[in-house]
């Protein structure tokens, strides 16, 4: 064989060889010195998972600490989908614990590489009774397990529209919440979204190094954060207050709003035909949901921040006030009222025979109807307008829950806009006059009113959190918000001196409700409604001398103020005078009756007597035990017979 | 066997230091993987050390046996190999959707691994030829019908990283042997014709390229009309037979153009490799503390991807130790090939070298996301034992051609 001389190309290709390894070195220059922090970071994120842990949910307590809203452990079942496809007596006695056919459990369970070895949720919010056999077999069950999370309690089950609800967050509300994720449970109305920040409390976590199937390999002990409960939140609602009102308007659609006048505070909130927030305390079924949807009752609805209604009478004051403050009204101011009012047409008083000629006083003791579309006639739109804004009407009280509407207040700029500027008659205003036409306004409007005419033109901005202790913020307490309205005291006394004749002068349409006790004033209203029977409305406060309670109660469809409205919002007024005043009936009242609410409420059904029972040893007990304001039914004590 | 006149100053001492260097490497990784479940022995280790053990005898028998002796054989290794390959494609067991491994009892043996020495042998002694004239194109047929034979063998299996090493090596050993530049490019036309036909600008590029270097060479007007339609035939025939490949090769071709694209598919591995490589950084992350490779997250960490394995616990050091290695290999390989004295040793220096290198070139390249997943071990590094023995035969033919230089051989 000759020798074999071809030199250059075997340095060609040996140069070729060591280009190409020198450009897998560029490569690898690349990826572990230019990327590195890159990849490293996603390295981590490879083989770190971390796990959530829930914190408990603050705890809602009323003004007095006693539990509104609490939470209560509820268990989910997990398995591991690989293990229990293996075992088929782990699917058997699955089968067997959760009452399903087996085929639906396997079909159920996730099929994906990624998901097969991570634990999988197969029944939420599972009983005792399940979770007990479940313990009881668990050395059979191969990779099932069960997760605890808390769960919100309503031991009484009240005031769902002042509270609100919880549920997962949507895509919407993560702009609201921008720490939050997908998955996250979150307040969606009323007190739990508005102070979601203080009652969410801290998630814990705990890291897990994890293999590419998910199967747990280590715990990082020296990263855990253990979850951090929010505290006691502290509404300014009475519970037993907003029991009461609750139980006074069940079975009908209304809404009473009790407020302190002094700072705001709303002591009851309440809206009916509630709705059962223990139906969104878990999964929300599909099927609650559209029930609540399509009640013709509208149980979402707060009808204390989101309906308006006319005010009828009850508007009286403010037009007096108005008359009083502009020169109109002096205490010799007179009104013959004759049954009617011509302007246009005749405007009728609601006694057709008319009043006589009356005194202002005499105008809000009797309601008179002519009274008040003369002196609105005098005053005219825009006067009457600058007055019903100093009283918040037409404009969102404040209140710290979401979708408040604001009512109208029809002035001479609602005129203008709406017909067209002279296009309107005057005689709209003596509709108005009498708080009908276009004026609507929230239950929650009328109590606010109420209070500054009760504390002489002290504007607070009505709110239903009091305080809240937390570790790491310390005490947090609601600074009242006040306003004093640019009217007279002297104006104030004579109109309050009005509300009082109403309750207290002997031709009062409010004259049944007097009590012994205390001095009481208020303003009965029936609303006249186009599509059906007269809304029924009352605004009161008490003690006349130096009030501390605000009522306003409006009852859809109700007839005569003095009738429905006004005996609820006397009850709910009397009771929080008796509790608050009278210390000697305290002691055997809040907690106690407390207790038995709930006692009541978690007791079977069956046992609870619907009707009263003939020979019961235990509904004496009760009554012996004075238990007034359980009972269902309008008062009917003695301040009513009369 | 002359073993008595083999002078000891003649063993190539670099070559046999990077081989074994490699292979330390190897074992100290596979030491580091964690036990899969079976306890506390390292079971990996265990295994690739008696292969290793294996390896060096065939090395060392490789390196004592006369070029004469493989030359006189060549063609019936050749032919052995080609049966064992027409086998298994009736005969063998299953894994991964690809037919080729033959079970032995002991262990599983992938005939594909002896065939790339036996083709080598075969094709450097038909290069080396008296009437071989490389000039004429009915000889260099003879060249492709016999690189064709098997490389259609295991392209029927399916082995596409095997087809690509078939095809490499035969480009490298006729270039060796001193192939008109002319014929060359004819023969990787088509490749190229084939790849640019799915981008219609790129192949219009390619065709006015090819057109010039032809015009250049002053080729005749038949051969450039033969090779302007030879190729616009194949860049119409492409997308048939791309039809034709199977489902995994598709993914894998079209995962590696765009990993991101099915990460939880083909693409992550790719990915999931990259990631192991990047986050070893300068100096890695210690032996056994890859949490990319030892938490599986990376697939066949300690076969096809121990690459990215080194890359992650040892770093760039390590990987760059690694490559020296291989380099140091490859260009003693390379030398030896100047080096003997006959055309069939350099030709065998050569094709084992091209087999090591596209080996290397690919497998890493997977590694660090340049190439498509193919499948291809790393030569010495990667878990098992056919190519292991085949990278340390070839070693050995490498070394035992330096052990004679000088001497007459073919």
């Amino acid at each position: 064989m000759a020798e074999y001389n071809n030199h250059i190309r075997f340095r060609l290709l040996s140069i070729l060889a060591v280009l190409m390894l020198l450009a897998l070195w560029v490569r690898l220059v690349e990826l572990q010195v230019v990327h590195t922090s890159e990849y490293q970071k996603k390295s981590e994120a490879n083989a770190i998972r971390v796990v959530e842990e829930l914190p408990g949910r603050g705890v809602i307590v009323d003004r007095r600490g006693r539990v509104i809203v609490e939470n209560r452990p509820s268990y989910s079942l997990t398995v591991i989908p690989s293990e229990v496809r293996k075992s088929r007596p782990t699917l058997q006695e699955l089968a067997i614990i959760l009452n399903r056919p087996e085929e639906t459990i396997l079909e159920e369970l996730p099929a994906r590489s990624a998901e097969v070895y991570r634990p999988y949720k197969l029944g939420r919010d599972i009983d005792f009774a399940t979770l007990a056999a479940l313990k009881a077999r668990s050395l059979d069950l191969v990779g099932v397990n069960h997760q605890s999370e808390p769960k919100r309690y309503y031991p009484l089950s009240v005031a769902p529209h002042a509270l609100g609800y919880i549920g997962e967050i949507s895509e919407r509300e993560k702009k609201r919440f921008p720490n939050r994720k997908t998955g996250d449970i979150v307040g969606k109305q009323g007190v739990e979204r508005r102070y979601e920040d203080l009652l969410a409390g801290q998630k814990g976590y705990r890291y897990q190094l994890v293999n590419a199937y998910g199967q747990i390999i280590d715990e990082l002990i020296e990263e855990y954060t253990p979850p951090q409960s929010s505290g006691k939140l502290y509404l300014t609602l009475d519970l037993e207050l907003q029991y009461l009102a609750e139980l006074l308007l069940e079975g009908r659609r209304g809404a009473l709003v009790a407020m302190d006048p002094r700072d705001g505070g709303i002591l009851a909130l309440a809206s009916t035909p509630k709705f059962d927030p223990e139906v969104f305390a878990g999964v929300l079924r599909a099927s609650d949901w559209q029930a609540l949807q399509n009640d013709p009752g509208v149980p979402l609805l707060n009808r204390a921040t989101q309906s308006g209604y006319p005010p009828a009478s009850t508007f009286k004051m403010m037009v007096l006030t108005a008359g009083i403050e502009e020169g109109i009204v002096t205490p010799d101011y007179r009104a013959h009222c004759s049954g009617g009012y011509y302007l246009g047409r005749v405007f009728h008083c609601f006694k057709r025979e008319g009043h006589g000629t009356i005194d202002p006083l005499q105008s809000i003791e009797s309601s008179c109807d002519v009274f008040y579309y003369q002196l609105g006639h005098r005053l005219g739109a825009e006067r009457l307008g600058k007055y019903m804004h100093e009283f918040g009407f037409g404009e969102k009280t404040g209140i710290d829950i979401e979708n408040e509407i604001t009512g109208i207040a029809p002035d001479k700029k609602f005129f203008d806009k709406r017909f067209g500027v002279g296009k309107w008659s005057p005689a709209l205003v003596l509709n108005v006059s009498i708080g009908q036409g276009e004026v609507l306004a929230t239950p929650l409007q009328l109590a606010r009113y109420c209070g500054i005419l009760a504390t002489s033109g002290l504007k607070a901005t009505p709110h239903l959190f009091w305080k809240m202790h937390q570790k790491d913020t310390g005490l947090i307490e609601y600074q009242p918000q006040l306003q004093r309205i640019n009217i007279k005291p002297s104006t104030f006394a004579y109109v309050r001196e009005g509300m009082r004749r109403v309750v207290e002068g002997s031709g009062g349409t409010g004259r049944r409700f007097k009590d012994p006790r205390w001095q009481l004033a208020g303003k009965t209203g029936t609303a006249q409604n186009p599509h059906g029977d007269d809304h029924s409305l009352f605004i009161g406060f008490a003690p006349v001398e130096d009030p501390i309670i605000a009522v306003a109660c409006v009852v859809e469809n109700g007839g005569f103020g003095s009738m429905v409205a006004a005996p609820i919002a006397m009850t709910v007024i009397k009771r929080y005078l008796e509790v608050e005043l009278r210390p000697d009936s305290l002691s055997q009242m809040p907690d106690s009756l407390y207790q038995k609410l709930v006692a009541a409420r978690l007791a079977p059904a069956s046992k609870a007597p619907a009707v009263k029972p003939p020979k019961s040893a235990a509904p004496q007990q009760l009554a012996a035990d004075k238990p007034k304001p359980v009972n269902p039914e309008p008062p009917a004590d003695a301040n009513l017979a009369d | 066997m002359q073993i008595s006149r083999i002078k000891l100053k003649r063993l190539d001492y670099y070559l046999l230091f990077g081989t074994l260097a490699v292979v330390s490497l190897s074992l100290m990784l596979l030491f580091s993987v964690r036990s899969q479940g079976l306890g506390d022995v390292p079971y990996l280790f265990n295994r690739q050390l008696l292969y290793a053990v294996i390896g060096l005898f065939l090395m060392a028998g490789a390196a004592l046996m006369s070029p004469r002796v493989h030359f006189g054989l060549a063609y019936v290794i050749y032919a052995i190999c080609c049966a064992i390959l027409l086998g298994v494609i009736g005969w063998g067991s299953l894994a991964k959707g690809a037919v080729r491994w033959i079970d032995v009892g002991l262990f599983t043996f992938q005939p594909s691994e002896p065939a790339k020495i036996g083709l080598i042998l075969a094709l450097a002694r038909l290069l080396t030829d008296k009437k071989m004239d490389l000039n004429q194109p009915a000889h260099v047929l003879r060249a492709i019908i016999l690189t064709g034979f098997p490389l259609m063998l295991v392209m029927a299996q399916p082995d596409l990283g095997t087809s690509i090493i078939f095809g490499s090596v035969f480009l490298f050993m006729i270039v060796a042997a001193g192939i008109p530049l002319g014929y060359l490019l004819i023969l990787v036309s088509p490749l190229l014709a084939a790849l640019t036909s799915f981008h219609a600008l790129a192949f219009l590029l390619f065709m006015i390229l090819m057109v010039w270097l032809a015009w250049r060479m002053k080729l005749y007007l038949g051969i450039l009309i033969f090779l302007i339609l030879g190729n616009l035939a194949i860049s119409a025939a492409t997308p048939y037979f791309w039809g034709h490949l199977k489902p995994y090769q598709q993914m894998r071709l079209v995962s590696f153009m765009n990993p991101e694209a099915d990460p939880k598919g083909s693409g992550y591995q790719v990915i999931q490799s990259k990631v192991a490589v990047g986050s070893g950084g300068l100096i890695g992350k210690g032996l056994g503390q890859g949490s990319q490779t030892q938490l599986k997250f990376l697939p066949e960490q300690h076969t096809d991807f121990i690459f990215s394995m080194l890359g992650e616990e040892l770093g760039l050091a390590g990987a760059t130790a690694a490559l020296l290695l291989y380099g140091l290999i490859l260009v003693r390989g390379f030398r030896v090939a100047i080096l003997a004295g006959g055309k069939y040793t350099a030709l065998v220096c050569t094709g084992l070298c091209a087999m090591l290198l596209m080996h290397i070139f690919i497998n890493i390249g997977m590694a660090l996301g340049m190439m498509p997943v193919t499948g291809l071990p790393l030569p010495f590094l990667s878990y098992g034992g056919s190519f292991l023995w085949t990278s340390m035969i070839a070693v050995g033919i490498i070394l035992g051609a330096h052990l004679r230089r000088g001497d007459y051989t073919p």
